[in-house]
């Protein structure tokens, strides 16, 4: 058989190890752990979507046609038969734009809780952080946001709107929804792990959740003095910033951000710390 | 000091969970469980015998010098797994410290993070990110990976539609190219072909001839002779042994354990093997005075097989024997009670019978040997089949080779007879 050829090691001393019982490790370390591993989270971010397309027949025309067949029912339900209104901004363009945050946010949440359980048999033969897994799906939901986008861009153009060059924040608030998803996705995935029931009943909780979120309906449309109680939903907020940047919609309160950024931060580090406490005993057990 | 991996009094604690329930449970089931706990105060035991944990790893310490290969042999249990599952990080351990200087390449299972949708050659890119490869470095070797496996005319296909074989080429290929300092390989010889054993054998020491340093599990006592210049034996979780006599620890593995020889199974100590046919009393291998050999000896006397059996039912299709295994595992020779023409059988009669036959002198080489008992009904099936679980007894050739004074030391190969040469010219005209 041929010899092939190896390069010379590269100093071992470059990359020393200490491997501990787990009490040991500091939270610094899982974080640069994570931020070295980034190229795992893409590969599988990229695996993700290259799977859920490769076997449908009409491919990534998937992902425009399910949020524009959904606009399609919502309009026709909610628009023609219950007459919601919506602040002067045509009815599709309203809920498209509701359902893409949405969708992203709640596809986050569902598929960061589930994989954990999805890559058992991964994480059971491979060392990589395992804090990447709930990441994924920030990553690979993104690239579905984005072509939908695209359609919503359409659409308004369609409508005779132009999208406000405010647009290019649209990152930031993608951020804040995959942090959300993200620590969501932390505290649920190693329950999930423990407790089927947690992959079961969540798409059902995620379901109720877009009703009390303004999806289908604007935060004017509820009575005055229940509306200070969507200050507290930060997808509620994400999704208002993006109806003021994109179709310019009011703008959320002060008080609604500071909200938001408290979810964030709080779901966050509840997340590390539950997942960083139930992952390895998650490892030993699956 | 040029250790590569330093383990510092290693431990590893599993929790048991007693009832041997599923490793997920139902929210209901550790609701209804609390409640249970909460309203009686009787099984206070039974929670502890829950809460019950094993050490899998303990009080295990070793350093690896950068480029030794180490072979890791134990028993099922012994908690080679788990070594290698901490050392590569997949498990943290519960106590003590490894540290390693340098990437570590582990191949746990072959064919880790294979999705069957994706294509062999996206598999590749996707299975080398997972163990530590930039995708240039994936590119940088993909040709050498999809030789190396000779799953090149499949590349583009779903790896589902692979044979297990392929898969397991392409996996071994990609870990193998990975060029980690250290490569950590867990029993992935116990699968595939004996031509892709070669193969991945020839690898791993290309591999530790380029300097790198390579952990290798294997019940496989030939590749770690083979392979390794070290051994370690690991045993109910710690290290029996840490040597660098590579063939005799492995030739002691292959026996089970060290000290005088085992040269009687008696069934009355050891388990007992009853049939309708027979109950086995004793089995041993005895010298000329009829004692039992329990040391190593010389290749110039005879060592006899002595089977005693009560026998309950006689058929003319009952037949004991006994097989001859080498250290590496081999089977030497077989030999039956029926092997000559049938008048030449021993005549069984009912009740206690003695059965012998002499191994003659000069036909086994120097080592130690493993005498196997065996029992069937011809063409009906086995009553004790050869193998690692049936009754056997050891016996060790030492010596006594040959008066010739150039014939001193053990030569290769099982057998060393000692034949006779003639001088002549019968055939001449050839």
């Amino acid at each position: 058989m041929t010899v092939a050829p190896m390069d010379t090691p590269a100093s071992p001393q470059q990359t020393e190890v200490v491997i501990r019982a787990r009490a040991d490790h500091h939270l610094i370390h899982d974080i640069a752990d994570v931020w070295t591993n980034r190229d795992i989270a893409w590969t599988l971010a990229l695996r993700e979507i290259q799977i859920r397309y490769k076997q449908s027949l009409i491919g990534i025309a998937w992902a425009l046609l399910q949020p524009v067949l959904t606009t399609a029912i919502f309009t026709f339900v909610f628009s023609y038969l219950a007459r919601i209104p919506t602040d002067g901004i045509p009815y599709p363009i309203f809920v498209f734009s509701g359902l893409l945050m949405w969708q992203y946010f709640s596809r986050v949440v569902v598929e960061a809780s589930g994989s954990l359980v999805k890559n058992e048999a991964i994480i059971t033969k491979v060392f990589f952080p395992r804090l990447l897994l709930p990441l994924v799906p920030t990553l690979s939901a993104a690239v579905e946001f984005l072509i939908a986008l695209v359609v919503l861009v359409a659409m308004m153009l369609a409508y005779g709107m132009v999208p406000s060059p405010l647009i290019v924040l649209l990152p930031l608030i993608l951020l804040a929804a995959g942090l959300l998803g993200y620590g969501i996705g932390l505290v649920l995935s190693p329950l999930n792990a423990i407790y089927r029931d947690v992959g079961i009943a969540l798409p059902f909780f995620v379901q109720i959740a877009m009703y009390l979120t303004p999806v289908i309906y604007p935060v004017t449309f509820v009575p005055p003095q229940y509306q200070w109680l969507y200050a507290l939903n930060p997808v509620a907020t994400l999704i208002d910033t993006m109806r003021a940047i994109i179709i310019a919609a009011p703008w959320p309160g002060l008080l609604s951000y500071a909200v938001l950024a408290a979810w964030v931060i709080g779901l966050t580090a509840l997340g590390l710390g539950t997942f960083r406490k139930l992952e390895p005993a998650i490892v030993d057990r699956i | 000091m040029s250790a590569i991996i330093t383990v510092d009094n290693l431990g590893k604690q599993y929790a048991l969970s007693g009832t041997g329930a599923p490793a997920y449970a139902t929210l209901r089931e550790s609701l209804a469980d609390a409640a249970r706990r909460l309203f009686s105060r009787a099984p206070a035991t039974e929670q502890k015998e829950a809460a019950r944990s094993f050490w899998a790893l303990r009080n295990v310490s070793f350093d690896v010098a950068e480029g030794e290969v180490v072979g890791i042999v134990g028993r099922n249990g012994a908690g080679k797994s788990t070594l290698l599952k901490v050392l590569s990080r997949i498990t943290a351990p519960s106590e003590g410290t490894a540290r390693i200087r340098g990437r570590v390449g582990s191949l746990l299972e072959v064919g880790t993070g294979f999705h069957p949708e994706l294509s062999g050659r996206e598999n590749i890119y996707f299975n080398g990110a997972i163990l530590g490869l930039r995708k240039h470095e994936i590119r940088a070797r993909f040709d050498e990976i999809v030789e190396f496996s000779g799953v090149g005319d499949f590349l583009d296909i779903p790896i589902k539609r692979y044979s297990s074989g392929m898969k397991m080429r392409l996996a071994f290929s990609v870990a193998a190219h990975l060029e980690p300092e250290i490569m950590v390989v867990d029993e992935v010889l116990a699968v595939g072909d004996a031509d892709f054993q070669k193969k991945c054998l020839g690898k791993m020491k290309d591999v530790a001839n380029s300097g790198r340093t390579v952990l290798f599990v294997s019940h496989n006592m030939n590749a770690v002779m083979q392979l390794c210049s070290r051994v370690l034996w690991l045993e109910r979780g710690s290290i029996r042994e840490d040597t660098r006599a590579v063939h005799e620890v492995c030739g002691r593995y292959l026996l089970g354990s060290g000290g005088a020889l085992k040269g009687a199974y008696i069934t009355a100590e050891d388990s007992p093997l009853d049939s309708e046919y027979f109950s086995l009393r004793s089995f041993r291998v005895v010298d000329a005075e009829g004692s039992t050999l329990d040391q190593p000896t010389p290749n110039d006397r005879p060592a006899t097989v002595e089977i005693e059996v009560d026998i309950h039912r006689l058929s003319p299709l009952l037949n004991f024997g006994f097989a001859v295994i080498d250290e590496q595992g081999q089977q030497v020779f077989w030999s039956v009670t029926t092997d000559r023409a049938e008048h030449e059988w021993p005549s069984l009669s009912l009740g206690r019978n003695k059965l012998y036959a002499q191994i003659p002198p000069h036909l086994l080489n120097e080592g130690k040997y493993r005498v196997d008992f065996f029992a069937s009904l011809h063409g009906q099936g086995w009553f004790s089949e050869p193998g690692s679980t049936s009754a056997h007894v050891q016996l060790q050739i030492a010596g006594g080779l040959s008066p010739s004074p150039y014939w001193r030391s053990r030569r290769p190969g099982s057998a060393a007879p000692v034949l006779t040469w003639h001088a002549g010219s019968t055939r001449e005209s050839d």
